[in-house]
């Protein structure tokens, strides 16, 4: 009964995890851990285990924090599945360290060479396995986590710039403090100590589980490519639309959005687009009478 | 009897024909919508919420309803024809509805739903007519410290309860409240966090931010790690339930409406708590054959988790339209479209607005019933829709996000913007921030800023205010304690661990 764990379990794991990430950097304390993990991880970790243990045989502790890095097995581990990659990327991962070596953190495959300071020889073993799972891209604890660290970064540096970017807003005859930088400095300041408690739980292994959906297959590495063309075109799109008019920009988005995504009849994706662009226009300006720019086709339309 | 009355009333407003037919498209659009893979109920009415700009408020809420109500419709039919639901309450119909579905029996598990959601939607409404002028009532004496004090309950009861790490959900509360802060100062007319944009003076518009983050978040997410190949849908004919099936789903209907309608009025209970009890319930209390279907598609594990789901979502009203509370992310936007008509749910919408809210309320009636009658016979057409090819249904729902926000001011600025929030979307989905709380500290947070500066205003400097009521001081420690309890459970699980 997989929900009754989702729940609790996640949360559970979250704090085991980060306690052992504290002892993983430390050889011996961290393999019981691993077991423990392997325990409550399920399914996708076990599978995941005695293939990490395999490839990582030269550093007993590296392998242990590596295991918690993930501590969800739903997402990740199965995502990591090619059992090639996932010794050399699991075992790489004890929490805290920073090092990774070569790798993009863009792609989750790259991403792979987290290194673990607990053990150099680690680090040395790794590149091997990554090079005999590289191929089909090894889904890591680290690939997911270092990204994440930008995230939990981000809501300390938010912290700070509310605060910051409040400062030089007058208070207009209060004396209180009760002005408009009131409840932006509470704000900052909570999200200044959230945003150092989220970097903290990141650094010890801790991890948010990636959300289910319908379409994400959780088993391919992220596809970097199409989420960039998709921004271009959005952007091109929110550029170019006051010029073209909403006809012809709403087409463009559609017909190269579902290119990108892999439509399998280009002509068809046109048409569709056209007739899209073209039925909203005339439903929602004729008869909704929303305001959208007509551009290029304004004399026309 | 007086609420009796004002319903009758309402009945009134909602069976003109104008608003029958608004109610209809409603919960049309709705269930369309929220039957399409990758969009859930919140996201359903972020999407829908611009075309009702032209609609007078009293239709354009008896639409919401239909599409309120209509989307959780939707989000059923998805989970089980498809599984691998994205919403996570309708995870729970999932379980046993695919099952059952891949059984042969799709039929059976559409219309327990159906029907389920009609009947616990139908009395979890009832409960809510009865329960709104109470809360009404009580609510009327709150000052600006209890609506304070609720405002921060709300924020951590979402943050610590919907989300499985506290700090993901604080962070992605703070981050709603940042984009909340972001223009002019309601009191002061200062301007704040504004960069400079003269576009980011009147702050950021709220359906940007769900727009961005429900719809543009989800395709950027998708769009990096799409299942590629053709989904596998269940094929399924007209849905109906025979006699065996009828008397297996009564009770779990019943059960599920009464765990749905509590957990869905209190902040923090959302849909999530009550359908999972109601799944662990039933199977417990299963006997004979239904003990050895569970789990491998028991039509009672579909019955009672729909009505659960459907109970918490009439439930969730009670908090928004009594006291103004958002207590999930859909109820947000829901206050959100409130909000866009100038009205505040609170004790004085029922005194000023009887018509629209009694109205609103009638017309959740009538949207079920006619949620019923479409979606019996309907099934297969919505099992046709969701066979839809992905890069279409994909590149379509950007089309209509870029729509929807471009409506709202003509500015490219806004686009963005709004692109922006879909990669803060697509990273918190990525890295498991809740959406949920991020939505609630948007929506609420001016209204937590406008009732604490009020509120120490009165008190003259004086913090102890904030708690000298007992609503506010209870409140409060409620609050303190949904932020403890998880910490409480791990400290329990790791010693357990250890």
């Amino acid at each position: 009964m997989p929900p009754a764990e989702e729940p609790s379990g996640p949360t559970g794991t979250g704090a085991t995890g980060a306690g052992a990430g504290g002892a993983g950097d430390h050889g011996t304390g961290s393999e019981p851990a691993a077991v423990a993990r392997a325990g409550d991880g399920g399914t996708g970790r076990t599978s995941a285990s005695p293939v990490r243990s395999g490839g990582k045989a030269g550093s007993g502790s590296g392998s242990a924090p590596g295991n918690d890095a993930d501590p969800d097995p739903g997402n990740d581990s199965g995502s990591g599945s090619t059992p090639g990659s996932v010794p050399g990327s699991e075992s790489g991962t004890a929490p805290g360290s920073g090092t990774v070596s070569g790798s993009d953190p863009r792609s989750r495959s790259g991403a792979v060479s987290g290194s673990d300071p607990a053990s150099g020889s680690g680090t040395d073993a790794r590149p091997g396995d990554e090079r005999s799972g590289a191929a089909s891209g090894g889904e890591t604890g680290w690939s997911w986590r270092r990204p994440e660290l930008g995230l939990a970064v981000l809501v300390l540096a938010l912290g700070a710039f509310v605060i910051v970017g409040t400062a030089d807003v007058t208070a207009a005859g209060s004396t209180l403090g009760l002005g408009p930088r009131f409840f932006p400095a509470l704000v900052g300041g909570s999200m200044l100590l959230i945003g150092l408690f989220y970097v903290v739980d990141v650094l010890r292994g801790g991890r948010g589980d990636p959300e289910d959906a319908e379409d994400i297959d959780p088993g391919t590495r992220a596809d970097w490519r199409t989420v960039a063309l998709v921004s271009v075109i959005f952007l091109a799109f929110a550029g170019l639309l006051d010029l073209l008019g909403w006809i012809i920009a709403g087409a463009l988005l559609f017909f190269g959005l579902s290119v990108t995504l892999g439509a399998a009849h280009r002509l068809r994706a046109g048409v569709i687009a056209i007739l899209l662009s073209t039925i909203t226009y005339l439903v929602f300006v004729k008869g909704l009478g929303v305001t959208l720019p007509a551009g290029l086709l304004s004399g026309v339309i | 009897m007086e609420s009796f009355q004002l319903l009758m009333d309402g009945f009134a407003t909602a069976l003109t024909p104008v608003n029958l037919l608004y109610a209809l498209v409603g919960v049309t659009l709705g269930t369309l919508v929220g039957v399409l893979p990758g969009i859930g109920p919140a996201m359903t009415v972020a999407l829908l919420l611009p075309i009702t700009f032209t609609v007078p408020p009293a239709s354009a809420f008896i639409m919401f309803a239909g599409i309120y109500y209509g989307g959780m419709y939707g989000g059923s039919t998805t989970s089980i024809l498809l599984n691998t639901p994205g919403e996570s309450s309708s995870m729970i119909t999932a379980l046993e509805g695919n099952k059952m579905a891949k059984r042969g029996r799709a039929a059976q598990a559409l219309a327990t739903a159906a029907i389920g959601s009609f009947v616990a939607g139908t009395i979890a409404t009832g409960l809510l007519v009865v329960a709104a002028p109470l809360v009404v009532d009580f609510a009327i004496s709150f000052g600006p410290e209890d609506y304070f004090a609720l405002a921060v309950l709300a924020f951590t009861a979402v943050s610590s309860v919907l989300s499985r790490s506290v700090v993901r959900g604080l962070a992605s509360l703070s981050l709603g409240l940042v984009i909340g802060l972001v223009g002019i100062d309601q009191q002061t007319g200062q301007a704040r966090l504004t960069l400079g944009i003269p576009q980011l003076l009147d702050g950021i518009d709220v359906v940007i931010v769900a727009v961005g983050l429900f719809a543009l978040g989800e395709v950027l997410y998708v769009a990096s790690r799409l299942r590629h190949g053709r989904p596998e849908v269940v094929p399924v004919g007209r849905a109906f339930l025979g006699r065996s099936d009828w008397s297996r789903s009564w009770r779990p209907w019943l059960r599920g409406t009464a765990l749905g309608f509590p957990f869905g009025a209190l902040p923090g209970g959302g849909a999530e708590i009550p359908t999972f009890l109601s799944y662990s319930i039933e199977k417990r209390l299963a006997r004979g054959i239904a003990r050895e279907e569970y789990g491998k598609g028991a039509i009672e594990g579909v019955a009672g988790p729909e009505a659960a789901n459907n109970a918490s979502a009439a439930g969730t009203l009670v908090p928004l339209l009594t006291l103004g509370l958002p207590t999930s992310a859909t109820a947000a936007i829901l206050l959100a479209a409130f909000q866009q008509y100038g009205l505040q749910p609170g004790p004085q919408l029922f005194d000023h607005n009887p018509a629209l809210v009694w109205g609103m309320i009638a017309s959740l009636f009538v949207g079920n019933t006619m949620l019923l009658v479409l979606n019996l016979p309907l099934a297969p057409l919505w099992a046709r829709v969701l066979r839809i090819p992905r890069p279409y249904l994909y590149s379509g729902i950007v089309l209509f996000a870029a729509l929807g926000v471009y409506a709202l001011n003509s500015s490219w600025v806004e686009l963005v913007i709004l692109y922006i929030l879909g990669l803060l979307g697509f990273a918190m989905r990525r890295f498991g921030l809740p959406v949920a709380p991020a939505v609630i500290g948007l929506i609420l947070g001016p209204m937590a800023e406008i009732q604490l500066r009020r509120a120490l205003a009165i008190g003259a400097g004086d913090v102890t205010v904030l708690v000298r009521s007992p609503i506010a001081a209870t409140l409060l420690v409620v609050s303190l304690l949904a932020l403890c309890t998880p910490l409480i459970r791990k400290v329990a699980a790791r010693r357990r661990g250890a």
